[in-house]
């Protein structure tokens, strides 16, 4: 299958089931409310080192927010729905509560997990709570004024994993393609991609030469290794990037990667992309199974 | 919807008992059943069609429409969990007590006690109100503990005394004591409160639209402050559709007062700054 130029691999990606919560930060000012949202998605590429995967889905509008003031939503995801509370609360008592200005709300419905439950304690017995409606709120003292959050969000299961790899025939043609897909996928929700402006190059399969290794270099695509390994890149291949895509359902996550291998095509082959694959670890570990060519027909 | 219609044929002499009328139950009873229920008043008891013209049309949910009803009546709304009543004139005492869910709507006045100790639902009272709302009866411990009340008119002394949880938003004016022994929860008056509010205070807010004639010294003035909060708490006000004006509803720079002290109380008396 080639769309203008590009060849679509026949190949899939595949994701496996995650928890998931979408949490909402407001504060002052759309600088204050970027200085929260990229310290609690800080370090959150990936849950074999860091626990959770976490990202900024879409800026909000004053009129989005429950209080009225600038906010983002930012969509957390973990591989239990303990991890994901531990690494939530975590988060949200040392990058949220310590942002000036800001507060956090719930963004989802679904089974409740702890927000703002135990960080309320910071209050030293000064916390204030405020029942409205069916939504607990915490009202903590701190030295700007109060900090507000709920005291649960909802968590859902979700998927993640998606993925696909862009090969091209230069490291500059592969980022701007990739900067290409990220712009596009980015407009969707539901969705976030974790890693460093939304790109990998550090692709992994599982496992390792080293035992007590979960997951190692993804030799068959790396360059250097052509001529090593058994190499899946022909000899124009100088760079390949990936793009991983975490989402609320497996919808969400095909809708994502439809979209962001689009706008790569729509650049055309002479843009430097010649391939699009996906990385997949022979359907062993996990359910869900992407299939580049079924995405984009 | 099976609307029962009672139509009360003279104010009666006695006060009238009428918290035996579960509205919830209504809904599983024939006609002949309904007019057979049998009322208190005083200490005699009758059939409701004694009392009432009775008009029974529909069938599921319950809501029971009262016309020309009295400040006799006593307990409508009791314990109501998931029906609606509607009152087209003036109800007695405890109006939604105990009351669980549900809505009640008096087009009058009510006398004290409305929504005493409810948990849930919302109590709309059109005109004035007696002592006492939302608060809870001689003897326990807590006043109501959730769901709202909404007075478009005046209320009388302690309002929300020992209340736990819920909105009570009064457009008028109220009594003394209000907010007397308060536990949490929050109230908004947007007339004049009077003498001894947040008296025993502990925790929860009193949100007052307009300066108050006195405070109580054992209340300390927090100086001007920034409530973000309000930004939750005063769209929520609106929801009820009630028509309290916050008057700095894009505002949340406020005067806070903090008290009782004398009971070591951290409640909050709010104006706007």
């Amino acid at each position: 299958m080639k769309l203008n130029g590009i060849d679509i691999d026949d190949t899939f990606a595949e994701a496996f089931d995650m928890s998931a919560t979408r949490i909402i930060v407001t504060a002052l000012n759309d600088t204050w409310v970027m200085h929260a949202a990229r310290s609690v998605t800080g370090f959150a590429t990936s849950v074999i080192g860091c626990g959770v995967e976490a990202g900024i889905e879409r800026t909000l509008a004053p009129a989005q927010t429950p209080d009225g003031r600038p906010g983002v939503a930012i969509l957390l995801f973990a591989m239990s729905r303990d991890a994901l509370a531990k690494h939530v609360e975590k988060r949200v008592g040392q990058c949220v509560l310590t942002t000036p200005s800001s507060a956090v709300f719930s963004g989802l419905d679904g089974e409740p997990i702890d927000l703002g439950r135990n960080i309320r304690y910071f209050g030293d017995g000064f916390q204030i709570s405020k029942l409205i409606g069916e939504r607990r709120f915490w009202r903590i003292p701190v030295m700007d004024g109060e900090f507000i959050c709920e005291e649960t969000t909802g968590r859902v299961k979700a998927v993640g994993g998606g993925n696909f790899l862009i090969l091209s025939t230069s490291l500059e043609q592969a980022l701007s393609a990739s900067e290409a897909a990220i712009t596009a996928m980015s407009k969707l929700g539901n969705v976030i991609m974790p890693f460093p402006g939304g790109i990998v190059r550090s692709g992994s399969k599982v496992g390792s030469k080293y035992p007590k290794l979960m997951a190692s270099t993804n030799d068959a695509f790396c360059p250097t290794l052509r001529g090593v390994t058994n190499s899946q890149l022909s000899d124009e291949i100088r760079a390949v990037l990936e793009i991983v895509v975490n989402g609320l359902t497996a919808a969400d996550i095909a809708r994502a990667m439809r979209a962001g291998i689009e706008a790569i095509c729509a650049l055309g082959a002479d843009a430097g992309v010649k391939r699009i694959s996906a990385g997949n670890y022979g359907g062993k570990l996990g359910p869900h199974h992407f299939h580049l060519r079924e995405i984009m027909t | 919807m099976k609307c029962v219609r009672l139509t009360l044929r003279s104010p009666p002499a006695q006060r009238l008992d009428m918290s035996v009328l579960d509205v919830d139950m209504l809904a599983a009873l024939s006609i002949d059943e309904i007019r057979a229920i049998e009322l208190r008043c005083g200490r005699a008891t009758a059939p409701l069609d004694s009392i009432f013209d009775i008009a029974v049309s529909g069938d599921g949910s319950v809501r029971l429409e009262i016309y020309n009803s009295d400040a006799h009546l006593d307990g409508v709304g009791h314990r109501l969990k998931t029906g609606t009543v509607v009152v087209y004139g003036d109800a007695g005492r405890f109006l939604g007590l105990e009351m669980g869910g549900g809505d009640i709507h008096v087009h009058g006045s009510c006398g004290d006690w409305a929504g005493a100790e409810m948990t849930a639902g919302k109590i709309c009272i059109d005109a004035n109100v007696g002592a006492f709302a939302g608060s809870a009866r001689a003897g326990e411990r807590r006043g109501m503990r959730g769901g709202a009340i909404v007075i478009r008119g005046n209320a009388g002394d302690r309002v929300g005394d020992r209340m736990r949880r819920g909105i009570i938003v009064v457009q008028g004016n109220t009594g003394s004591h209000c907010a007397s022994r308060m536990i949490a929860g929050t109230i908004a008056v947007a007339g004049q409160i009077g003498p001894s509010a947040g008296l025993g205070m502990r925790r929860g807010t009193l949100l007052l639209a307009q300066e108050p004639a006195s405070l109580p010294c054992t209340f300390n003035s927090g100086g001007l402050q920034e409530m973000n909060f309000l930004r939750l708490m005063v769209p929520a006000i609106d929801a009820l559709d009630s028509d309290y004006v916050w008057p700095c509803a894009q505002r949340t720079r406020v005067q806070r007062w903090v008290g009782d002290l004398a009971w070591n109380g951290y409640g909050e008396i709010i104006l706007p700054a």
